[in-house]
């Protein structure tokens, strides 16, 4: 039994938990979690039984990559299954591929979906060591969320609602993880679009989540331009529009190399077809994973709850445009050497295609960019909004120089201990009673003791603390682009920098010092110096709570004052927080080879531990804990309310504030063209009314004139003179029947004597002769 | 000959002229038997005795004495005289009866050449009429037999219903 | 029965013997009185009974004018017999005792139904009679 034959049931079952959670009332929220809970942890278990069967490597559904592994002619296409044919694997294949580690696990099931005449529609499923592992990362996240969400949201009054969403948007989520077809991935790609700016606007009374939710929507939906004309483009192209098909999908090499032959010219640059394809591809991307200039939907999308933060805006959704690109990979990374089709994450001096530079620059601009604005915000979701988004561009970058494995590394690490950073955000959001201004907290180390720990260690993961699952994935993606641009690389590097500052300063604000907001109880507060980057120990969970937590229990007002969350709302921060700090020993080189590499993507090139950028990246990390300590340690907040480091920044400061404007910039150009074309098309509207108006009032016109002068004048009256003409006449000749006898005798004798001149005259001939006798 | 004729002739006309213009209706009757008369005399100078007799019979003596009993019978309360007909009625009734004849009169002036070339004249007896009668034309003579016996009891079916209502 | 043989007589048999004078033979007679008057004197008559119909307001008499038609007609077809000899000889005359015959039978019913007029509406005046109005 192949899980490959059940995949169908991952996305399925939240599904059907969102289509019950529809029709249960608003009282029932308990219900309503159940069922979201229930229905994901039955995915997640599905998810590890194909992840289990991922492991194995070995059968392998497509002919082996172009690498130098030769296969024997005619014994490709072992066990297919695709509608139901099953054919034995050659058993010299079945040999080499026992031996050989460099196969990956593939299995497919395809299924016509539309029949066109002769042409069939495919869709599919696929389980391959990339779909394993987001299946396992997005099931078990979003149980964890869950979990939380049922402390968080318990006292909403529309958290049947919440879970619905919620439900709905798992499901489609992880539909795209495990599509074998790119108008599926497409499908649930806008499903999970659609389920973002739900559950973003999920108190759409208030004006600000409205808007957010919109924006949300329009700008994605700006993206998907582009990845709808990629998928076309590649349609016209293939013909198919399935990955995996037994040789003929579409990332298969027969039609990679077949896109990568041709060439065209986009306004003056070569390109071969694959790179342009696949640009217009990562335009969607640009759009859901908030790449600039498309990026300006994601702090706003803080507007809703803090778990659809967690898991939509920072570990999932977000990445779907990242695992796309990932997917689609060797679309990206294709090009045509000496007559060859070469992949260029194979080849150990990778030189990225212009589809992959292209993905690298933006994803660099976006971490710089948004690390730069992370620094100069206040609100705690926002800081780390930005900083997603800088992660985000970390992980683009990575792909973009063919660090293929570096990057999707990085999402999975990057999902489990964003998701910790904002569950644990939400925890202090919660505790302070829906305070976000971090201006306004402070001191809570002491107050949320188990909040801060795991906040510590989603904090230190981001960061890239040795030894953290950040720190190895990060490093990938930083070597990897040492090894292709030397500016993408330091352009990463203070990227690296900026993210230890600003996350600092968060630790700072939130944590040390004195709480700044209501009033106090007396606790001490004092500056707890954080671990620093050298020391090895992680901090375990922890167990013991102080004694706040063992009374307080959620709901229950302490006068205003911060307190810890209950037991089901910290269980999953801390979970998600073992592997937060555990993830990244898959990566690292140092325990029996690059496990994740080996498993991921064994064709690629590895490149060799490198201590230089190691040390680089870890140095600038170290530098910008230092310099924020420096800034922020003693005092996190200004006596009158402002950062220490405004007055120093001044201007800068001001302008990363507003995040460098581009939300103006935007409203002064594009909307404003936007609006100048709605009146325009308003007053067009307006005089095609008018016009409507005019022909109506015309036709009325005309129509009165008709009536009068046709219905009335000449039928009626028409009508009305003959009949009377009739009637007349009529009474006219009725006079003759008078009644009286001796008239109609004087007729009648006036008759006679007419007859007798008739005949008289008719016989002329015959008298005239004898009237002269 | 042509005495008689003229004779007759005008005592017909006279008579017919008295019959529909006096206002005496009773003065009308007797001018209708005067008509009859002349009638007869007619039927005389053309040779025609036995009609002459037969019209004397038959009109003077039953229709004559039929519309003297039934103007007797339908006089009015206050006298002889009925109502009164207008200038009108009569201008148009003379203007009718002056173009019936005149229309008559223009085509026997127009034939007069045809009718005035005589061959000969015919006369006949008595018996020569029963022999016709009974030989030629007996059928019609029963027709009108039948006839008369229908009319006769018609009218008296018509003038006896009220006399048997009013017993 | 009168007979005055001339020499043109052809048929000297008693039974079918007519005579026919001639015509035209003395000369300087005034001119003879022939059917054209007759005609003339009956279409007189006739106009004069036609106008006392349609003209007289008493129903009896309008009766009385029709009976002066017949005559006129009467006194044309005897004319007719007396003028225009036909092989069957007697046929005028025929004619015209069935014509007095009918008259008269007319005469009567009409005369009748003038009584009847009279009981119902208690009146004889044509003008009266209009209940066929249209």
């Amino acid at each position: 039994m192949r899980a490959i034959d059940y995949i169908w049931l991952i996305p399925l079952f939240p599904l059907v938990a969102a289509g019950l959670q529809a029709f249960l009332k608003r009282p029932q929220k308990r219900v309503s979690m159940f069922l979201s809970i229930a229905a994901m942890t039955a995915a997640l278990v599905v998810s590890l039984w194909a992840f289990k069967d991922t492991l194995g490597g070995g059968h392998h559904d497509e002919p082996a990559k172009p690498n130098g592994k030769e296969m024997p002619a005619g014994s490709h296409a072992a066990e297919v299954r695709n509608g139901g044919a099953k054919l034995k694997p050659a058993p010299e294949y079945e040999e080499l591929a026992k031996k050989s580690e460099h196969v990956t696990y593939r299995a497919t099931h395809n299924f016509p979906w539309i029949t066109m005449g002769a042409h069939d529609l495919k869709l599919g499923f696929v389980n391959d060591p990339m779909t394993a592992i987001m299946l396992v990362m997005v099931t078990f996240v979003g149980l964890m969320i869950f979990i939380f969400s049922t402390g968080y949201m318990g006292e909403d009054e529309n958290a049947t609602r919440f879970f619905c969403f919620l439900s709905l948007f798992a499901a489609s989520m992880l539909g795209l993880v495990v599509s074998n077809n790119l108008l599926m991935l497409f499908m649930c790609w806008e499903l999970v679009g659609l389920c973002s700016y739900l559950l973003i606007g999920f108190w759409y009374f208030k004006p600000s989540a409205a808007e957010a939710m919109k924006k949300a929507f329009i700008t994605t939906r700006i993206g998907d331009i582009g990845f709808f004309i990629g998928i076309l483009w590649l349609y016209a192209k293939s013909g198919t529009l399935l990955f995996y098909d037994n040789g003929a999908g579409i990332l298969e090499d027969a039609n990679v190399a077949k896109l990568a032959a041709e060439n065209m010219s986009f306004f003056g640059v070569y390109m071969s077809v694959s790179s342009a394809i696949a640009i217009c591809l990562f335009i969607g991307a640009m759009g859901k994973s908030a790449q600039f200039p498309l990026h300006v939907w994601l702090p706003d999308a803080m507007e809703g709850p803090t778990p659809v933060s967690a898991l939509i805006h920072a570990a999932t959704m977000v990445a779907a445009g990242v695992f796309m690109v990932g997917r689609m990979y060797p679309i990206f990374d294709a090009s045509i050497v000496d007559g060859q089709l070469v992949h260029a994450m194979t080849q150990a001096h990778p030189h990225p295609t212009p589809a992959l530079t292209f993905v690298m620059w933006v994803g660099a601009i976006t971490a710089v960019f948004a690390a730069t604005i992370g620094v100069a915000q206040n609100d705690v979701k926002r800081v780390l909004a930005y900083s997603t988004c800088s992660q985000l561009g970390f992980m683009m970058m990575g792909l973009g120089a063919v660090g293929f494995v570096a990057g999707m590394f990085h999402l999975i690490t990057h999902a489990f201990f964003k998701a910790l950073l904002f569950l644990g955000s939400g925890a202090v959001i919660h505790g302070c009673h829906h305070e976000q201004d971090m201006a306004r907290m402070g001191g809570l180390k002491k107050l949320m003791p188990i909040t801060f720990v795991v906040y510590l260690i989603g904090m230190l993961a981001l960061v890239g603390a040795p030894l953290t699952s950040g720190f190895f994935s990060k490093d990938e993606i930083l070597l990897a682009a040492f090894h292709t641009n030397r500016i993408v690389f330091a352009m990463g590097v203070f990227g690296a920098f900026l993210t230890a500052f600003y996350m600092t300063r968060q630790m700072y604000m939130v944590f040390a010092g004195e709480y700044r907001g209501g009033d106090l109880h007396g606790h001490d507060a004092h500056a707890h110096e954080k671990h620093g980057a050298q020391a090895g120990t992680p901090v375990p969970p922890d167990d013991g709570h102080g004694e706040h937590d063992k009374r307080d229990d959620h709901g229950h007002s302490h006068g205003g004052m911060p307190h810890e969350v209950p037991k089901h709302m910290w269980m999953p921060l801390a979970a998600l927080a073992v592997f937060a700090l555990l993830l990244g020993f898959l990566g690292t080189p140092f325990i029996g080879g690059n496990l994740w590499h080996h498993y991921l993507a064994p064709e690629s090139a590895a490149h060799d531990v490198n201590w230089m950028v190691m040390g680089i990246a870890t140095g600038a990390g170290l530098i910008g804990f230092l310099l924020s300590r420096a800034i922020y340690g003693k005092r996190a907040v200004l006596a009158d309310g402002s950062d220490p480091l405004q007055s120093k920044l001044g201007g800068v400061w001001t302008l990363l504030n507003n995040k460098w404007y581009v939300d103006e910039i935007y409203g002064a150009t594009v909307v404003r063209v936007n609006w100048i074309c709605a009146a325009l098309f308003r007053g067009v509207d307006a005089s095609i009314d008018w016009t409507l108006h005019a022909i109506s009032w015309v036709t009325i016109g005309i129509s009165s004139i008709w009536r009068w002068v046709g219905d009335e004048f000449l039928i009626n009256g028409g009508v009305d003179t003959v009949s009377e003409g009739v009637r007349g006449t009529g009474s006219g000749f009725s006079s003759v029947q008078s009644g009286k006898v001796q008239n109609y005798l004087r007729i009648v004798g006036w008759g006679a004597v007419g007859l007798v001149l008739v005949v008289l005259f008719l016989t002329r001939e015959h008298w005239e002769h004898w009237l002269s006798k | 000959m042509t005495f008689a004729f003229c004779f007759f002739a005008v005592v017909s006309v006279v008579g017919a002229v008295c019959a529909m213009t006096l206002r005496n209706v009773v003065h009308c009757v007797l001018a209708a038997i005067l008509f009859f008369f002349g009638i007869a005399g007619l039927f005389v100078t053309l040779h025609a005795e036995f009609i002459a007799a037969i019209q004397v019979l038959v009109y003077v003596g039953a229709v004559g004495v039929l519309l003297a009993l039934a103007i007797l019978l339908t006089r009015h309360i206050t006298g002889t005289e009925g109502p009164k007909e207008t200038m009108k009625k009569w201008s148009r009734g003379i203007l009718t009866g002056g173009a019936v004849f005149f229309a008559l009169a223009a085509a026997i002036w127009i034939e007069k050449g045809w009718l005035a070339k005589k061959t000969a004249v015919s006369t006949g007896s008595v018996r020569q009429l029963g022999e016709v009668m009974m030989e030629k034309f007996v059928l019609p003579l029963e027709v009108v037999a039948v006839l008369l016996t229908a009319a006769m009891v018609g009218a008296i079916v018509i003038a006896m219903e009220e006399f048997v209502k009013k017993k | 029965m009168e007979s005055r043989e001339g020499d043109s007589c052809p048929d000297k048999s008693r039974q079918e013997c007519c005579v026919y004078e001639r015509i035209g033979e003395r000369e300087g007679e005034l001119k003879m009185i022939g059917l054209e008057h007759y005609l003339i004197l009956s279409a007189l008559l006739f106009a004069i009974g036609l106008l006392g119909v349609v003209t007289r307001r008493n129903a009896v008499i309008v009766l009385l004018g029709v009976e002066i038609m017949f005559n006129a007609a009467n006194l044309s077809l005897v004319g007719f017999w007396r003028f225009r000899p036909d092989a069957l000889a007697m046929t005028g005359q025929m004619f015209t005792l069935f014509s007095i015959t009918i008259a008269a039978a007319e005469a009567a019913v009409g005369l009748a139904l003038v009584i009847a007029i009279y009981r119902h509406y208690k009146s004889v005046d044509v003008e009266e009679m209009t209940t066929l109005k249209g």
